[in-house]
């Protein structure tokens, strides 16, 4: 599967083959002798993942901020449109605050009187803290979350921010041994947003050194060349780009010399190109196109509805196979948004059923033969999917008219974590698992 | 003579009617297999409540979808259409789904669908013993959700299967099967006496059904037998 | 004679004028609907009008749609209960069909009537008591033909004032709701109903009020939970699935059975309503308080909670139930008797006073085999009976006031029920017209000489049952048929006590919220008013056995098999049961037999899963997403 020089020239004969004048002309002038043309060779010497292969990563948005920390960007993330106060806030879970070394005080109080606080990912202790955790459990890394709307320069404070977190990431990634990824998120873009990622990547690449294998020894790299995520392909959402958009970029960002690997975010229906995705066969050339697919499965089912699932997975397994693309399927701990959505019908909208749910799913993906796992998300409590350590039902702050939902009171609030880690286990190859949740 | 003006009667009449709606006839047909990519054989299918084959045409909207069906043998054809072109794609049926195609029919186009069956029946055997018909036969499963049921039909028409049959022995496994397992069916032919009549011929066919929603059952081709 | 102090003028008013020309008259601008509406007869009038045109399934309620009861509506007679597994027709075999339960055009025209009426409250110079009521009464009627539809279809389009024609179409076309957001606008609806509606009208009028407002919700939230709480038990996809214009996410079983019980509760706490006569002194009482019931719904105030009236015989205001259920024998020179065939499945789920809790299947062999429907077999011990109707003992009350059993009285005869005999030699003679002669007695397959002389098995003309039951409730016993269309004037009871009690119960057991005590006390205290005296737990089978015992023929079991997505499981090639009747001539004196048989002539029947959800009629033009495989 990991082939190097022959994938790309048949990758290129499909693609001409296909006889689309768009993607023709776009590859004639992208990359008029590719055939000729060496893949870029990297040294791997010292490198710690090689392969996303059996690696289980999970999303990180590292997107919050808090009132006093260095971003000055407020509550960011953590407030509403009504500010942030009792009644006011777009996250439903809250982090377990009791290993933070620093932290701030919120306006929001426990039953007991007490104040809450939270956390500001742009404190090196904090994210430090989190990839701690990924270690200690046994979870490879994170694909840091890079929001193209963001990062533009008309968004200098937003650049400064996931600048910010991406080097705490990248140092504390070092410091325990952990895989890291950059995924940019194009939700929101434009066809012109979606041209400034490649100049975006090329600026991180130099600034933080990523391919620098003594001082990023965890950056992920696949089929031999660094991994660069891009979310956001085929989805049928009335979006602003379109899949040449995004073939277009994958092409530059490869470049003749096939430059990196690229793993696509796409829908949950990408393959059958339906439901949640746009039909447009465009999107099958340009999954061929890059090295990984991964299905965004967030919200599709949940514990009762998982049946759909099972084809879904074998399907799509087949259709990697046949088409020379690795797979990495998603799965997600529950989903609850009551407040983000000020619907507090959608508190605990797919529930976490004391890790069965997310079970089902890790075995499910296992058994499918899928080789390796994305689990989002590491830190998402707008949404309801982190698995990090969040306070117990019986231990959240008040919220006013609303509340906050937290994980299942007879589990640890590691257990999220502890559990994804045994998911981990399994896709080494470590331990004996199976269909039936392991018990801690 | 007679019958002549009668037929010329009707024709002028058929003519006149037709004067504003005077549409072409149908000009186009469609047929094909349903093929188990790992075997290359035909997937056994139900010719009532089955497979169908969605098609969409193009240039109205909107526009109801057509249906057509599949026979049990795992072929169809319908030489009912308009020269144009259509969207295809199998749905509810009993194989991983695939994607929609568009596709030009005209004359007689033929479009085969290359598909992973939900379940594979192997080894399959349908006896008689005595007063009893024993089905045997193994499984093996192509997705990870549960099988939920094996049954074993009977029907005097060659077309049995679950919505078609006059007999039927079913167990219920919602379980993940193991593929080594062999499974026992069994058709108790004395206490069917009302509907398997002695002496006359039934067609058997054993069948399996995943759980996956709007699923249909996987087959092996009916077998003759007389009780 | 029937009492008739609960009608009002407004059901006068309404039943007499409701094919006049007037009420066709559509108000087509404000000054005509002021002068209407400033007057309260015209309010009354209008009301008469959108309450003659409510989708209420009773009587005139048939597959093919409501208020079957205009000049000659021979629809066969083929009630929706046939296409459970309450009863099959005596003579068409046919299941459900693409073309049965619509009623599109009809719920949108009433609604276009409603919006009218809605569009014009705020300038109507009336007290503000009386525009409450307006309100409130709109309202309710709103509510009531949008949970039709959602029943139907799913979600629909909500038209929320009267639209007008500006010589521009597109502007009319409203696309669909998701279904979720049509449940929640119905449950919105019912609670202005209730906020503004009386408790009761002066004078009786049978108009909606707060307990009929409060009633309508527990039924329509019983009926989404269940979609949410079931729907993935028959999985349907397609445009429609994916829009969500069908289906409700699970997360939404929990608040609708909760308002369930909210809007059941306020009906249990009211103080206004119990059940009729609950305490019987005996089975044999019991039955007859029954059946009394529903040959009058007006002798039961404390129970009835929305009674649709039918106050005389005619077009457009009789019924057809006492013409076309009647056994043969009382038909009274009707040519088209008998259809209602209750079915052995239904009979036999009725427990018996010994064993409550239980099932008791008829059996009818020394072995106690009841999974045996091969038919008459001479090798097999069969119990013997003096009387067909003594293999009955001992079962429920309600089944002796819900079906006319074999050789029991019936208007002052006995109905004979009869499927054949076993000659002394030991050969058996079924479904085919012979006679006998034994020690110098005649017998007769079916019980006697002429078809006017028995009601059982005779496939002449489809006017015996062939399934061995004959059809009781809601028959009025004490007069003779009227043997014309339309001239039936049972009442029939849309909402009443029991059925709130049961949704309870169900909404409870099915969420685990309420009052769990509460909710066994409500179905044992319904189990009690049967005869019954123990009491049973709260569980889901008991639960469901007492509903379809209880509610039976009221056109509930369709729906509750409909929102408990039960139908393809328990129509899957499904063969319905009859119970044949055998005089055993091989004894003397000869004695009954009893054979558990296939109802002769009736197909199996599947259920298609696309039948959750009918077809949407005209989507060429209204450009509104079609339901999935039609």
């Amino acid at each position: 599967m990991l082939i190097k020089i022959p994938l790309t020239f048949l990758i290129l004969l499909i693609f001409f083959a296909n006889g689309c004048k768009e993607s023709e002309k776009e590859n004639i002038k992208e990359n008029p002798e590719a055939t000729q043309e060496p893949d870029t060779v990297y040294d791997e010497t010292g490198l710690l993942y090689t392969s996303y292969k059996n690696l289980v990563m999970a999303g990180y948005q590292g997107w919050f901020a808090a009132e006093g920390d260095d971003s000055n960007r407020g509550w960011y993330h953590y407030k509403s449109n009504c500010g942030f106060e009792p009644g006011c806030s777009t996250i439903d879970f809250w982090p377990d605050m009791t290993e933070y070394t620093k932290k701030y005080i919120t306006p929001f109080k426990h039953a007991d009187g007490s104040y809450a606080y939270l956390y500001s990912p742009y404190d090196e202790e904090s994210v430090d803290l989190h990839f701690k955790w990924m270690k200690n459990y046994g979870i490879d890394g994170v694909f840091m979350q890079r929001f193209v709307v963001e990062v533009k320069d008309a968004n200098p404070a937003g650049k400064r921010h996931f600048n910010k977190v991406l080097e705490n990431a990248l140092k504390a990634a070092r410091k325990y041994d952990r895989a890291i990824c950059v995924m940019y998120d194009l939700s929101g873009c434009s066809s012109e947003d979606i041209a400034y990622v490649k100049q975006d990547w090329e600026a991180l690449q130099q600034q933080f050194a990523l391919f620098d294998n003594e001082k990023n020894p965890g950056y992920v790299r696949h089929n031999g060349r660094p991994l660069l995520a891009i979310w956001g392909a085929g989805f049928d959402d009335n979006r602003k780009y379109a899949v040449a958009d995004i073939q277009q970029l994958v092409s530059g960002l490869k470049g003749i010399n096939n430059k990196v690997a690229v793993m696509l975010g796409v829908p949950y229906y990408w393959r059958t190109l339906d439901k949640d995705t746009e039909n447009n066969p465009l999107l099958h050339d340009l999954i061929r196109n890059c090295d990984i697919v991964m299905p965004w499965a967030v919200g599709r089912y949940d514990s009762e509805r998982y049946d759909i699932a099972g084809p879904v997975l074998a399907g799509d397994i087949q259709w990697c196979k046949n088409n020379g693309v690795d797979y990495v399927p998603l799965v997600f701990p529950g989903f609850s948004w009551g407040n983000l959505q000020k619907d507090q019908s959608l508190y605990h909208a797919i529930p976490r059923q004391k890790g069965d749910f997310l079970w089902k799913q890790i075995a499910g993906a296992k058994l499918s033969g899928a080789e390796a796992l994305y689990v989002a998300m590491f830190d998402e409590i707008d949404e309801g999917t982190a698995i990090f350590k969040t306070a117990r039902e019986s231990e959240v702050p008040l919220n006013g008219d609303g509340r906050f939902v937290g994980i299942e009171d007879e589990l640890a609030t590691d257990y999220y974590l502890w559990l994804t880690g045994q998911g981990a286990r399994w896709f080494h190859g470590e331990g004996s698992f199976s269909a039936t949740k392991p018990q801690r | 003579m007679k019958t002549y003006k009668i037929v010329m009667i009707l024709l002028s009449f058929a003519l006149y009617a037709c004067e504003l709606d005077n549409f072409d006839m149908p000009d186009a047909a469609l047929s094909g297999r349903i093929i188990d990519a790992q075997t290359g054989e035909l997937v056994e299918q139900d010719i009532i409540r089955g497979t169908n084959i969605e098609l969409t045409e193009h240039g109205y909207d909107p526009v109801a979808s057509q249906y057509l069906i599949v026979k049990n043998d795992g072929t169809y054809e319908n030489s009912l259409l308009f020269s144009n072109t259509y969207t295809v794609q199998p749905v509810r049926g009993n194989f991983i789904p695939v994607e929609s195609q568009e596709i030009n029919i005209s004359g007689n186009t033929v479009l085969d669908f290359t598909v992973t069956p939900y379940i594979r029946i192997l080894d399959a055997s349908v006896v008689k013993e005595g007063s009893k018909v024993v089905a045997t036969f193994r499984l093996e499963q192509n997705v990870t959700n549960n099988v939920r049921k094996v049954g074993l039909y009977v029907h005097s028409e060659a077309s049995v299967g679950e919505p078609l049959r006059i007999v039927a022995v079913e167990n219920e496994i919602n379980a993940v099967v193991d593929p080594n397992q062999v499974f026992t069916l069994e058709v108790d032919l004395p206490s069917n006496s009302a509907t398997l009549q002695a002496g006359e011929q039934y067609f058997f066919r054993i069948g399996a059904l995943i759980d996956v929603g709007e699923a249909k059952l996987n087959y092996v081709p009916a077998v003759r037998l007389g009780v | 004679m029937k009492m008739r102090k609960n009608i009002g003028a407004i059901l006068l008013v309404l039943l007499l004028g409701a094919c006049s020309d007037v009420l066709d008259l559509e108000p087509t601008d404000k000054l005509s609907g002021q002068a209407l509406f400033s007057d309260p007869a015209g309010v009354k009038l209008y009301m008469a009008n959108l309450y003659y045109q409510l989708p209420i399934e009773d009587f005139t309620y048939f597959r093919n749609g409501f208020r079957i009861n205009g000049g000659d509506p021979n629809n066969g007679g083929f009630a929706p209960a046939m296409q459970t597994d309450e009863a099959v027709h005596s003579e068409f075999g046919d299941f459900i069909g693409d073309g049965d339960f619509n009623w599109w055009e009809q719920s949108y025209k009433l609604i276009r009537d409603v919006n009218l009426l809605i569009d014009i409250i705020p300038t109507l110079d009336i007290a503000e008591e009386d525009r409450n009521m307006i309100v409130g009464e709109a309202a309710f009627i709103r509510a009531y033909t949008y949970f039709e539809l959602a029943k139907l279809y799913g979600g629909v389009p909500l038209i929320l004032s009267s639209q007008n024609y500006e010589g521009e179409v597109e502007s009319l076309k409203v696309p669909r709701s998701t279904e979720a957001d049509t449940w929640n606008f119905i449950m919105e609806e019912c609670d202005v109903a209730i906020a503004n509606l009386p408790e009761s009208w002066q004078g009786g009028e049978r108009r909606g009020t707060r307990w009929a407002a409060y009633a309508l919700k527990s039924r329509a939230a019983l009926h989404a939970a269940s979609i949410a709480k079931f729907g993935n038990k028959a999985p349907l996809s397609g445009t429609a699935v994916d829009q969500k214009l069908i289906g409700l996410e699970a997360s939404l079983a929990s608040p609708y059975y909760e308002a369930c019980i909210e809007a059941s509760e306020a009906i249990m706490n009211a103080g206004v309503f119990s059940l009729y006569k609950p305490d019987p002194a005996s089975p044999e009482e019991a039955a007859e308080n029954y059946r009394e019931l529903f040959q009058d719904p007006n002798i039961a105030p404390m129970e009835a909670i929305f009674i649709k009236g039918f106050a005389r015989p005619g077009n457009e205001t009789g019924h057809n139930y006492n013409i076309w259920y009647q056994p043969a024998q009382t038909a009274n020179g009707w040519p088209h008797p008998g259809r209602m065939n209750p079915t052995l499945e239904f009979v036999d789920l009725y427990e018996s006073y010994d064993n409550p809790g239980e099932s008791d299947p008829i059996e009818t062999t020394v072995s106690g085999d009841i999974e045996d429907y091969n038919g008459f077999d001479p090798a097999k011990e069969y119990l013997h009976f003096s009387n067909p109707y003594e293999i009955f003992a001992g079962k429920d009350a309600r089944l002796w006031g819900t079906v006319v059993l074999p050789g029991t009285p019936w208007k002052d005869q006995q109905i004979i029920i009869q499927a054949g005999y076993v000659k002394p030699d030991g050969e058996a003679v079924i479904r085919l017209s012979d006679q006998i002669t034994v020690d110098g007695t005649v017998y007769y397959t079916y019980g006697g000489p002429n078809p006017n002389t028995y009601s059982g098995f005779d496939p002449f003309g489809g006017n015996n049952t062939r399934t061995g039951f004959g059809f009781k409730k809601f028959l009025d016993q004490r007069t003779p048929v009227s043997p014309g269309w339309n001239q039936g004037t049972t009442d029939f009871m849309d909402f009443r006590y029991a059925e709130i009690l049961l949704n309870y119960a169900e909404a409870v057991l099915e969420s685990g919220m309420g009052d769990a005590t509460r909710a066994a006390q409500a179905m044992n205290d319904i189990r009690r008013r049967a005869g019954h005296t123990v009491a049973i737990p709260l569980t889901l089978e008991n639960l469901m056995r007492e509903r379809r015992v209880e509610l039976a023929f009221e056109n509930k079991r369709y729906w509750d098999l409909i929102r408990r997505r039960e139908y393809h499981i328990i129509f899957n090639q499904k063969r319905m049961h009859a119970l044949f009747p055998l005089l055993d001539l091989r004894t003397s004196p000869p004695q009954y037999i009893f054979v558990r048989s296939f109802v002769p002539n009736v197909n199996p029947r599947t259920f298609d899963y696309k039948w959750y959800y009918r077809p949407i009629p005209g989507i060429g033009a209204n450009e509104l997403v079609q339901n999935p495989q039609y």
